[in-house]
């Protein structure tokens, strides 16, 4: 018994997991002090944003839907598909999720939805055709995970200031720093207004690299436990470089399209990584590298 | 899955339940009398296999006991894979006890091996007079029994089960919510 339990978590990831959380909701205390005690309209501010953003979290699986042009399948037309899915839900003990297929070329999937109830996985055609049925399952572990750890809850809450900051720092950049004023006179006003402006683009700077090291961390998080899932840690790595392999291959026109949902996808639809501090999806390095650790603790048990 | 381990991205494994396989004992008499259905003898255990030597191991290990067991009491086993890469254990036994005692010794020695999270299902199979079958299901992520009774290709008896599910309700631990009842199609035995 002991053995499982332990391979289910990685402490070190833990940790960092935490720790990036506890730097994310101090930014965010610091910056909600500033917005309230400087601006009056400090409420209608955050209130704005965060209602939009919680309008796209709680309608995610919609919205997904119709901006990929997938479409939900049932096991009759999807019989191998749906029959991977639903074992491995009834494996790891989560409800059923809907199975959709979107009509791409370039081999990817995620997953969305506002809670295990209402998530949906989607693959497209280009995942389906290149993959190896064992390969396939590795990414649907993978997905699964996700469902599992609720990454659509954890990302929008761990992005919702930093979506306000970057929403305040663009409607600035339109309308200017005056912030629906300040206290008093004129001269604390635009002090108000100036230290409410870079409180702003910092908060906006500093919180989106958290939040994107926090996604990585969480993309870490859906490796391991998908491999445990499906117990075949080397299925996932070579499904990894196989999606990752043809996917700088594929047309810029398409990359772009896929961008917005780039959060939970497999592999991060980029040509290129540039810096990994920037990017939302670890490198394949990394993250094979952690697979095959795990293939090691696995054995070593 | 907590919300704590959630919060953290732990996978934490699933442990099997077993407890509930040993009512299937007792409520062979019902299913006889109100179904005219009887066991077969035939049972199987539905397990995703894992790539390292540690499974490998464990696998000869269950296979000594079956023989060791298979001493006191005539028991049949064979091992498949499917098309989906979980592992087939099919047991057969003329006494029902023994076939269930036999599927929970199995699955008992995965679950104490840390495999319990390996478990996908365990089936059942029933037969009436005219020949036609009926599986019972165990869910171990839940501990729970459902009525499988397939209809053709990828169709399945839905009355038939809703039957089976009510009146069996009250001695089995059926599984309440009915999205679960999963179906397994191509059940090999």
């Amino acid at each position: 018994m002991q053995r499982t339990k332990n391979l289910g978590r990685d402490l070190g990831l833990q940790v960092r997991m935490v720790f990036t959380m506890l730097l994310l909701t101090f930014v965010y205390l610091v910056f909600s002090f500033i917005l309230f005690r400087v601006t009056h309209a400090g409420i209608l501010l955050v209130v704005i944003p965060l209602g939009g953003l919680f309008f796209q979290y709680y309608f995610s699986d919609k919205i997904v839907l119709s901006s990929v042009g997938a479409r939900i399948v049932t096991d009759r037309e999807a019989p191998r598909l749906v029959g991977i899915v639903q074992r491995l839900a009834q494996q790891a003990d989560v409800p059923m999720p809907r199975v959709a297929i979107s009509q791409t070329p370039m081999p990817n999937a995620f997953a969305t939805g506002r809670s295990p109830k209402h998530a949906v996985i989607v693959v497209t055609t280009g995942l389906l055709q290149q993959l190896s049925e064992p390969e396939l399952a590795a990414v649907l572990g993978h997905e699964m995970t996700h469902i599992r750890n609720r990454d659509m809850v954890v990302m929008t809450m761990a992005g919702s200031f930093a979506a306000v900051a970057a929403w305040l720092t663009q409607w600035m950049f339109w309308f200017g720093p005056g912030l629906g004023g300040g206290y008093g006179g004129r001269r604390d006003n635009n002090n108000g207004a100036a230290l409410v402006m870079l409180a702003t683009v910092l908060v906006a700077i500093i919180s989106h690299m958290l939040v994107l090291a926090l996604s990585r961390y969480r993309e870490y998080a859906a490796d391991r436990g998908g491999a445990l899932l499906t117990g075949q840690p080397e299925q996932l790595e070579s499904a990894l470089m196989r999606i990752s392999g043809t996917m700088s291959r594929i047309p810029e026109r398409d990359l772009r399209q896929a961008e917005p949902l780039s959060a939970l996808f497999i592999a991060a639809p980029k040509r290129q990584i540039v810096f990994e501090f920037f990017s939302d999806h670890p490198t394949l390095e990394h993250r094979i590298a952690r697979l095959q650790r795990l293939s090691q603790e696995m054995a070593r048990s | 899955m907590s919300w704590l381990d959630a919060l953290l991205g732990r996978s934490r494994p699933v442990a099997a339940r077993l407890d509930n396989l040993f009512g299937l004992t007792t409520a062979t008499l019902t299913l006889e009398t109100e179904f005219g259905l009887r066991p077969t003898g035939a049972a199987a255990i539905c397990f995703r296999p894992v790539s390292s030597g540690d499974f490998a191991q464990l696998e000869s290990d269950i296979q000594q006991l079956l023989q060791t067991s298979a001493k006191d009491a005539p028991l049949q086993w064979s091992t498949r894979s499917d098309e989906f890469g979980y592992e087939w254990m099919l047991i057969k036994a003329a006494d029902f006890e023994n076939v269930v005692t036999t599927v929970h010794m199995i699955s008992r020695e995965l679950e104490d091996n840390g495999y319990g999270d390996r478990l996908l299902a365990s089936v059942f199979q029933f037969r009436d007079d005219k020949g036609h079958s009926v599986y019972w299901m165990y869910n171990y992520k839940r501990g729970t029994l459902y009525p499988f009774v397939p209809a053709g290709r990828q169709s399945r008896d839905n009355a038939a089960e809703m039957r089976l599910s009510s009146i069996l309700g009250r001695e089995l631990a059926v599984e309440k919510d009915l999205s679960l009842w999963y179906p397994l199609w191509g059940i090999p035995i």
